[in-house]
């Protein structure tokens, strides 16, 4: 596999989207929400008082907890929002064509077609949880006197966790992609991907009670999906039938 | 002249129906033009496909200098040997038209300082190198396909495949983009051109394959035209009628004869041997010759000819 190719690709890509302005800024919608609340709940909690530092500080990462559990969301809906079209536009533009006629892999396709979808989502929550951290330091630190986050869990959240949902996303897309019979197919099934993924978020983060047991199977479970969708995509990306199926 | 593409016994089928391309044989030999002439649905695009790698033949085998198309250990040097126009031009419409060669130059591995020369050198040719940076989406049609032209020949491929190349271009347009394909063929490159336009063909072409899902015939033009038709002649005639056809048309070797006034039309299975008594058979009759007039079938002509055949035997044959 060739590095340049993958990243040529994904500067394509990427300049694609940027051009597309109404997409591009809707994708910060929701990693700014999300933030917003936290920094909104961190505020609150520093005008309450509390005796004990302990109490403080436990109260400061309960109120940010939300906030950095909903960021999760940001990678699987930025993937599906720009990973239904990363395949589907090249086929519909009939850019396909003398793109696979240059010499890209099929792996370099994929590669370069992940990134996209991946990284601005990836990037976007790497920001905001740093953001949050730096925000809840400075608002806790008059009173609890200690640096609050990054705890450990939410440090495995922002490096585990939300990649490999972000690799979920764009595996399954790609997937689907290589799947469909037509442009319009792909895009409406890659929407269903959201609904099992986002599920699952809620489940883990908002439901079970919070440990590393849980933390570790479910960051387990989604490497070996994510896996095992990449593994799908490349078996079935077939270049000759998405040439002449598609319509 | 040593071939560039070899192509034996090409199949390509798809789930329904016949065959789009049927058992076709023929050879691309290096430094010429090369045309594919056939209807409608008759495979053109199929094969232009299958010699470029990228769908792969059902059966029999698409050779790219000895390499065989399917081997993806190859696939680089293929794809690097080949420039490849579709018949639709395919440019990303948000990106300026040198984003569109600066990717694809990148993808084929030129440096940033090649794409600019390479670049610059071929919208120069067709007078898009001001509009450079400009979005695709403001070109017109033309445009576009002249930048899908210049994208085919960027990474400097040894031949071009080219489908539909003068489509959407205005007769100026289409008439420099001729010149070029031919200043292409004069350096040494292959160029294998699938079109509907049978007069570009005729003028541009070294040899034709005519294609109906099977390969109808190949030759150059003027072979396939002496091949099928017999040579024409037109003798205009000061006095002539309808009368004189009953006279020549009993005269040996003259295959058929019409009357288009004030032109006689003959077919004449050797005009060398048989003119001169044609000729003193006329001013024997008391007709006054103003001019006589050699005139050729055009590939046009061949070409209805080899389509009509094939349809009927097709149709014979079910």
């Amino acid at each position: 596999m060739k590095v340049n190719r993958v990243r040529e690709l994904f500067r394509k890509d990427f300049a694609e989207l940027r051009s597309n302005r109404s997409v591009f800024i809707s994708l910060f919608v929701f990693p700014v929400l999300f933030l917003l609340e936290g920094i909104g709940s961190a505020i609150a909690r520093s005008l309450t008082t509390t005796s004990s530092r302990a109490a403080l500080v436990a109260s400061y990462i309960s109120g940010a907890s939300l906030s950095l559990d909903l960021l999760l969301f940001v990678p699987v809906i930025t993937a599906v929002t720009i990973g239904s079209n990363s395949i589907v536009q090249e086929k519909t533009t009939h850019s396909l064509e003398p793109l696979l006629a240059t010499p890209i892999t099929d792996t370099e396709l994929l590669v370069g077609k992940a990134m996209t979808p991946l990284l601005p989502g990836l990037i976007a929550v790497w920001v905001c949880y740093t953001v949050l951290f730096a925000v809840i330091d400075v608002l806790a630190w008059p009173v609890t006197h200690a640096i609050v986050f990054p705890t450990a869990v939410a440090l495995f959240q922002m490096w585990i966790i939300a990649p490999l949902l972000g690799l979920l996303g764009t595996f399954g897309v790609l997937t689907i992609s290589s799947w469909a019979k037509d442009a319009r197919a792909a895009q409406q099934m890659s929407t269903v991907i959201e609904l099992p993924a986002i599920g699952l978020i809620l489940v883990v983060f908002l439901f079970l009670p919070s440990s590393w047991e849980v933390l570790g199977l479910f960051a387990v479970g989604l490497a070996v999906v994510s896996y095992a969708l990449l593994r799908m995509a490349i078996r079935r990306f077939d270049r000759p039938s998405i040439l002449v199926s598609w319509r | 002249m040593s071939d560039f593409v070899t192509v034996t016994n090409l199949t390509r089928s798809f789930r329904s129906g016949s065959p789009a391309v049927d058992h076709i044989t023929f050879s691309v030999r290096r430094g010429e033009i090369f045309s594919l002439l056939g209807p409608n649905g008759a495979g053109k695009t199929t094969t232009i496909r299958l010699l470029s790698g990228l769908i792969y033949p059902t059966s029999g085998e698409v050779r790219i200098l000895g390499m065989v198309s399917t081997d993806p250990s190859q696939m680089e040097r293929i794809h690097n040997a080949i420039g490849l126009l579709p018949e639709v031009p395919g440019l990303y419409e948000s990106l300026s038209a040198m984003e569109n060669l600066r990717f694809y130059g990148r993808m084929h591995g030129l440096s940033d300082v090649t794409i600019h020369e390479r670049a610059r050198e071929l919208l120069s040719v067709f007078d898009i190198w001001d509009r450079r940076d400009e979005k695709v989406a403001t070109y017109s049609k033309g445009m576009k396909q002249k930048v899908a032209i210049v994208r085919a020949l960027l990474h400097d491929p040894e031949c071009l495949i080219l489908d539909e190349p003068l489509s959407g271009l205005d007769p100026e347009a289409a008439k420099s983009t001729r010149d070029f394909l031919v200043e292409q063929r004069q350096r040494g490159r292959t160029v294998i051109v699938s079109t509907h336009n049978l007069d570009d063909a005729d003028r541009l072409s070294d040899r034709v394959a005519v294609i109906r899902s099977r390969l109808l015939a190949l030759d150059t033009p003027s072979d396939l035209k002496s091949r099928l038709f017999h040579s024409r002649v037109g003798i205009r005639l000061q006095n002539g009628s309808p009368s004189v056809l009953d006279r020549i048309r009993s005269l040996p070797g003259v295959v058929d004869a019409s009357w288009e006034p004030p032109t006689l039309m003959l077919e004449l299975a050797e005009p060398d041997n048989e003119l001169p008594d044609v000729i003193s058979a006329l001013v024997g009759a008391g007709l006054r010759l103003q001019y006589v007039t050699p005139t050729e079938h055009t590939l046009e002509d061949v070409y209805l000819k080899l389509v009509d055949e094939a349809r009927n035997s097709a149709g014979a044959g079910s």
